[in-house]
């Protein structure tokens, strides 16, 4: 390389350098001057629709300020914002997630409280005021609120008629009690000639490690006790009654072998409902219109399926586990009152309530949300909202994301190692006491 | 196959050899001109290597002496990161997962690749398109890879029943039994790299002078004694690049198992790379996901150290 040449790459590769730091400062500023809200979400597709094509462009007409909302797999999103939040950058603004990051996240003071003025109201109590009572209890932390719901969900279930009549059923009599169940759930399974299962009677949705507290985990309280104890400084289920609700679970899979894993290529509870693959599944009111948008065929109107109360143990405590997902700030967004304005825009209004609502089913509890007239028009909505009045809410810990990662390590053992609970129910126990006291 | 159809004689690869210039680089053999250049030229390449794989390196090291949440600033705990680690089960459980994976890969994979490379390394028609065919899977992307495995893996109408069901063998759980998940990784592994190795034993292969299996053929020596008297002394430095980059590779596998798996069910595919991932990204403790970093590392080295010795080529 000649003397001219050298010098010609020593001035464009400082050209170059001095180039990306301008336009590295240049786009920060960038950001900051036009005001524009970070949004991050699970990847429901309803949800998405909703943001991208009403929320989002209709703030952005309003007051002027753009969302940026990306969407992520509901498997993979908690890592990637606490990864963002943590890190030191920004991050996103606002976040929807499962309230059981709560916890967590208002413990390492990564998101702020609401402001209530930003969205509209005179004071924290004018805001608590405007919901259902009780509503936002689990939501507050020392006298704080820390989130506004998206989705006050509740676990219920769904059946599949046709399956129901094809085995012999009553398709307008499904089960009541986790007993019954699984006599339906016997006729209801289809095996192949070598007696290994095609199609589940029961299905336990097992997505994410957080499902297993919303899905199998709701037989905890179900039996009066639960994965943590009461005061969350230990393990709640090391006794006989967690005993009996992991062996209800290791006798679906291992006993009666009513409940089965692998059915699918993915574990979506969508398709392994829509396509058949499950007669009856335990889930939220967010599922019907996503799963019959993609499997028309499956229809509630035309009686494909139908829509229960979640069973209960004949001697047990009527529980369902809640499953809400909300809103949350982050504690370093340089635009928090803008990012509540701009929840505020998305769940305040009725009209925005009502897109939620018909579009994709999310319940906010609004004041008198449940008596409106687009709830009420849908047929299955009463069975949900009377399971919501029996929820109880996820573990609520700092070491939430450990304690699911253990307890979907205990189901693995049971569901596909066919582990007996006396072997697994004292280890989990002893992790879970562990995590507690670190 | 004719001599003519060779290329190279018999000697350490290029890479196992000195490089000149760097001799006479310090030596005192070029001009101060060509001295500054050449620093000129690496510099880029030591930056790199400094900021992305030392720094890095360095920081994780002094983390795994810290507990640290990435929120606040890290705190000294000595060395009670690493004395938990050796009292933790999930630990010893990915310890051991991760054995099963790199060896599992290994032991067949390797003399896989050298069995394809020394049937290609014969005149074969359309021998080209084998060695495509054979090389494609390791130009996918490791996702790329998992989503076509995950077809096949479906336990109902999956691809893996044209070759099972004829054997009466249906419905298996490939990714959903703790026994047939670690195989289901290793199955998908060897398809991916089987290929790549394949290749670089066939250039090693191919720098082997044909002179010397004509002189063992008029001696008399069969064609087991040509592989072990002549192939494999002279494939050594071939061998111990492939078996360590295999290796450190295979130790470090991480993405079939987090998109087909996700380290399950209950724990069977959960891999070392897998436990310092949920660690750091999930749990955020950087302090604990370094020191098993650190750990990994300081395995591989002595794994490495032990192939450099037991394959280095004799003198």
């Amino acid at each position: 390389m000649s003397r001219m040449s050298r010098r010609t790459f020593l001035k464009g590769a400082a050209s170059a350098a001095g180039a990306a730091a301008f336009s590295s400062v240049f786009t920060a500023a960038g950001r900051s001057q036009s005001k524009t809200i970070v949004y991050w979400g699970h990847n429901y597709p309803a949800r998405v629709k909703i943001v991208n094509e009403i929320m989002a462009p209709g703030f952005k007409k309003d007051a002027g300020i753009e969302v940026n909302h990306s969407d992520f797999d509901t498997s993979q999103m908690e890592p990637k914002i606490l990864t963002a939040w943590a890190g030191g950058g920004e991050g996103p603004d606002l976040v929807s997630v499962g309230d059981y990051n709560l916890a967590n996240y208002v413990y390492r003071k990564m998101v702020v409280p609401v402001d209530p003025a930003a969205m509209g109201f005179k004071d924290l109590d004018a805001l608590i005021a405007a919901y259902e009572p009780h509503a936002l209890d689990g939501l507050m932390v020392d006298g704080k609120l820390y989130a506004i719901p998206m989705d006050s969900g509740s676990i219920s279930m769904v059946y599949r008629k046709d399956f129901f009549k094809e085995a012999g059923l009553d398709p307008e009599s499904p089960p009541k009690t986790w007993e019954t169940l699984v006599e339906a759930g016997l006729k209801l399974t289809k095996r192949d000639a070598s007696g290994k299962v095609i199609r589940a009677g029961l299905g336990w949705e097992a997505r994410t490690t957080s499902s297993h507290f919303y899905y199998w985990g709701t037989l905890l309280p179900q039996k009066g006790v639960d994965f943590l104890s009461p005061d969350g400084k230990k393990n709640g289920f090391n006794n006989s009654n967690g005993m009996a609700a992991f062996q209800y679970l290791y006798d679906t899979f291992n006993t009666w072998r009513i409940a089965a894993l692998g059915l699918a290529p993915t574990i979506s509870p969508v398709d392994d409902f829509g396509a058949g693959r499950v007669a009856m599944m335990n889930t939220g009111f967010w599922l019907p219109p996503s799963m019959e948008a993609k499997y028309p065929a499956v229809s509630f109107a035309k009686g494909v399926y139908g829509v229960m109360r979640l069973p209960q143990f004949t001697n047990g405590k009527v529980a369902t586990r809640l499953n809400p997902w909300v809103w949350m700030v982050s504690a370093r967004s340089r635009l928090q009152k803008e990012t509540w304005q701009f929840v505020a825009y998305m769940t305040k209004e009725p009209k925005s309530q009502h897109i939620w609502a018909v579009q994709a089913q999310y319940l906010q509890p609004w004041k008198g949300m449940a008596n409106r007239p687009e709830i009420t028009a849908i047929p299955y909505a009463k069975t949900f909202l009377e399971d919501l009045a029996i929820g109880v809410p996820t573990p609520r810990t700092v070491k939430y994301a450990e304690l699911a990662t253990n307890v979907a390590k205990a189901y693995d053992r049971i569901s596909a190692n066919g582990e007996k609970p006396e072997a697994v129910v004292p280890d989990l126990a002893r992790q879970v006491d562990r995590l507690l006291s670190e | 196959m004719s001599i003519d159809d060779r290329r190279g004689a018999v000697g350490p690869p290029a890479e196992t050899q000195r490089p000149l210039s760097a001799v006479r680089l310090f030596g005192g053999g070029v001009s101060g001109h060509e001295a500054r250049m050449g620093l000129l030229l690496v510099t880029p390449a030591v930056i790199f290597f400094a900021v992305f794989m030392l720094y890095p390196f360095l920081s994780a090291f002094w983390y795994s002496f810290t507990s640290w949440d990435l929120v606040g600033p890290p705190r000294f705990v000595g060395l009670r990161n690493y004395v938990r680690l050796f009292q933790d089960e999930d630990f010893w459980n990915a310890a051991k997962v991760t054995a099963y994976y790199t060896f599992g890969l290994l032991v067949p994979m390797l003399p896989l690749s050298l069995l394809l490379a020394m049937l290609l390394d014969r005149k074969l028609r359309g021998r080209a398109f084998y060695q495509g065919v054979l090389f494609a899977p390791a130009v996918l992307a490791a996702v790329v890879v998992s989503m076509i495995w995950r077809v096949v893996y479906m336990p109902q109408g999956g691809l893996y029943l044209l070759f099972t069901a004829p054997f009466g063998l249906t419905n298996i759980p490939w990714l959903n039994d703790v026994h047939w998940a670690m195989p289901a990784l290793i199955i998908v592994g060897i398809w991916k790299n089987v290929g790549y190795y394949m290749v670089i034993f066939l250039a090693g292969l191919q720098g082997i002078s044909p002179t010397f299996y004509e002189a063992a053929r008029v001696d008399g020596a069969g064609t087991w004694q040509q592989f072990r008297r002549i192939t494999v002394p002279l494939l050594r430095p071939i061998m111990l690049f492939v078996a360590v980059v295999s290796m450190t590779k295979a130790f470090q596998g991480f993405t079939a198992a987090y998109t087909l798996t996700g380290g399950g069910p209950a724990d069977a595919t959960k891999v070392l790379p897998l436990l310092v991932y949920e660690n750091a990204f999930s749990f955020n403790k950087m302090g604990y996901a370094s020191a098993i970093a650190v750990i990994m590392f300081l395995v591989l080295l002595m794994l490495t150290l032990i192939q450099f010795r037991t394959l280095r080529p004799e003198v």
